[in-house]
């Protein structure tokens, strides 16, 4: 029996899946990377290799000994205590233009470091609004709401539009013409993880609902979108009053840590907030650590920063909230450990893998037809960039982050600049080369920086070697990483492009 | 341009302005009609509706890609637009 359809949805499949597929696919690559942000971040902390956990009263003290001196005036300051997946203790404060400045409290020679942007959080950021910032954080935010979204049809009209549904989806013949083994393997990797790219898309959507669609709130709350939030979310400290109130002494934030200990227990507590200290409307929030629940809720104590006294604790949560707090906990992967989040990156990447895939086989299909139209050239060229060229800029943030000295001013500005800036110069190699040679290039390119990242930990005193001899499982991890994605990434060049042909070109 | 080319470039716009801002719309005016009639509490209301809301775009961007008649496609989405602006205006109006 025909399915009806078939056609319609093979077409929507081809130029939904071609015109976002470029931006998928770096959401996906830079999504299935930031997943170990924390890791990241260690491993290009290497200077901090020495510090080791504190007591959290020491922390809390060490905290607000730096944040009193360096932002007493600032509306709110975040400590984020150490644990077992983290072990540096960070803290931030709001500036007055709105932004965050994040610092990392050393117990070692250099006591702290003062640094917005990490790796992990920079793929974090290209994950979540394509590193767009201030007014333009909304507008990235939509383009990868709106790839989210498209990502969902084109999952449904790709299983759609396969004719023999189950014996297409297990079936890889690498052997047979280079177009089926590239639909095959388009297939296989994108049917294999499909529920996950079901959940991941429509749960990507959920975390931001009321940004991307501000309706229902609107409806409901009208301007008022700050009670929304605060009800929402539970969140006291974050919604600021327009003012502060009159100054006043602030109750001590150790004594208020041993009362939230004392209910929650030692070591269960993620991150303190504390909303416009020394001033009579202090807010002193406590949350509780997540690695053991999916939900993306944090359980808190509040306590007024000024008396002492408790607020609220425990926000009970309504059946709704609890799904959507779930729902968005799925995609935030803070649970379950190494194990899953192993799981998310390598899900993510074969995601990644079936975007690629799916946009070769449109320029493939295509030079079959002989139809070679200036939207097939671009397409061919962007794909090189957009493929190759952006895995290479994501390489040279790995880099930058390692070569680039940590005392820098400037450093945080820097790391953006040398991703945008080897991403544009792999695009203006890929139109300004022949196709197959951008290929081949670029692939080089990609297996080399791949390939000899780990001597970058020669620079920092963090040898793969000296790594492995003091425990930092972060750094061999990424490190080993590497190494294993350059071996794969030439034996694909390999099969690919052929010695012979790689030497042609 | 011929006038076929010209046709087809004018279906082609039609189907992406109703795959894009069309299902958008449509969410976007449903998920207030939701937030309206929906018994649950305020917070719960805005949260379940945007999250149906979102299928709904999926889905009318899907249709649209997909429908032969585009007609209906647009009838339908401009449909629950109208109802959707009443439900909100009603729900307003109503103390």
């Amino acid at each position: 029996m025909k399915r009806p359809y078939l056609r319609e949805m093979r077409a929507f499949h081809s130029w939904v899946g071609l015109f976002l597929g470029w931006i998928l696919f770096g959401v996906l690559l830079t999504g299935s990377l930031a997943v170990f942000h924390t890791e990241l971040d260690q491993w290009g902390l290497t200077e901090l290799s020495f510090a080791k956990p504190v007591a959290p009263e020491q922390a809390v003290a060490q905290s607000v000994e730096y944040l009193s001196t360096h932002a007493p005036d600032a509306r709110l300051w975040r400590i984020t205590l150490p644990d077992e997946r983290d072990p540096y203790l960070r803290v931030a404060y709001k500036t007055a233009s709105g932004g965050m400045v994040e610092a990392i409290l050393n117990s070692g020679p250099q006591p702290f470091i003062v640094r917005n942007e990490q790796l992990g959080s920079f793929f974090l950021l290209y994950h979540s609004h394509l590193l767009l910032k201030r007014t333009l954080t909304q507008i990235g935010l939509f383009l990868v709401g709106v790839a989210g979204i498209a990502m969902l049809c084109v999952c449904i009209s790709g299983v759609w539009s396969h004719i023999k549904v189950f014996a297409e989806f297990f079936t890889f013949r690498p052997g047979k013409n280079k177009h089926r083994a590239w639909l095959d393997l388009h297939t296989v990797l994108g049917i294999l993880p499909l529920p996950f790219h079901l959940m991941i898309s429509y749960t990507g959507l959920i975390m931001l609902y009321w940004l991307y669609v501000p309706s229902a709130a609107s409806v409901i709350y009208g301007n008022n979108l700050s009670t929304f939030r605060q009800e929402a979310l539970g969140t006291y400290s974050m919604v600021l009053p327009a003012q502060k109130g009159p100054a006043a002494p602030s109750f001590s934030l150790t004594t208020l840590l041993h009362d939230a200990q004392s209910h929650w227990g030692q070591g269960a507590i993620a991150k303190i907030y504390v909303r416009d200290p020394f001033y009579k409307g202090a807010i002193v929030e406590f949350w509780h650590e997540r690695a053991h629940q999916v939900g993306q809720q944090y359980a808190r104590r509040v306590y007024n920063g000024a008396t002492g006294q408790l607020i609220l604790q425990n926000m009970p949560l309504t059946f709704v909230a609890r799904v959507q707090s779930v729902l968005a906990g799925l995609h935030w992967v803070e649970w379950g450990g190494p194990s899953i989040r192993w799981c998310y990156a390598l899900a993510g990447l074969m995601g990644a893998g079936s975007v690629a895939t799916g946009l070769i086989l449109y320029t493939q299909k295509q030079s079959r037809a002989v139809q070679n139209t200036v939207l097939v050239t671009v397409a061919r060229k962007l794909n090189v960039c957009a493929l190759l060229g952006f895995s290479c800029a994501c390489l040279s943030v790995f880099w930058a982050e390692r070569l680039l000295p940590y005392t820098w001013a400037q450093r945080n500005a820097l790391l953006p600049v040398v991703f945008l800036g080897v991403w544009f110069a792999s695009i203006v190699h890929a139109f300004l080369t022949p196709t197959r040679l951008g290929w081949v290039q670029q692939g080089c390119l990609f297996i080399t920086l791949c390939g000899l990242l780990p001597l970058t930990g020669w620079y920092r005193h963090m040898s793969l070697l000296s790594a492995c001899m003091s425990g930092h499982w972060s750094v061999v991890v990424v490190d080993v990483s590497a190494l294993v994605i350059a071996l794969l990434g030439g034996v694909v060049l390999y099969r690919v492009c052929g010695y012979k042909r790689v030497l042609k070109v | 341009m011929t006038n076929s080319a010209h046709t087809m470039w004018g279906r082609v716009i039609a189907r992406v302005l109703a795959g894009t801002l069309g299902a958008y719309g449509t969410g976007y005016a449903l998920a207030g009609a939701l937030a309206v009639i929906l018994p649950l509490s305020r917070v719960d209301r805005v949260s379940a509706a945007t999250g149906v809301s979102f299928l709904i775009m999926a889905a009318c961007s899907l249709w649209a890609g997909c429908a032969h008649r585009l007609v209906w496609v647009w009838g339908v989405m401009v449909g629950v637009m109208a109802v959707s602006g009443l439900v909100v205006l009603c729900g307003h109006i109503t103390p």
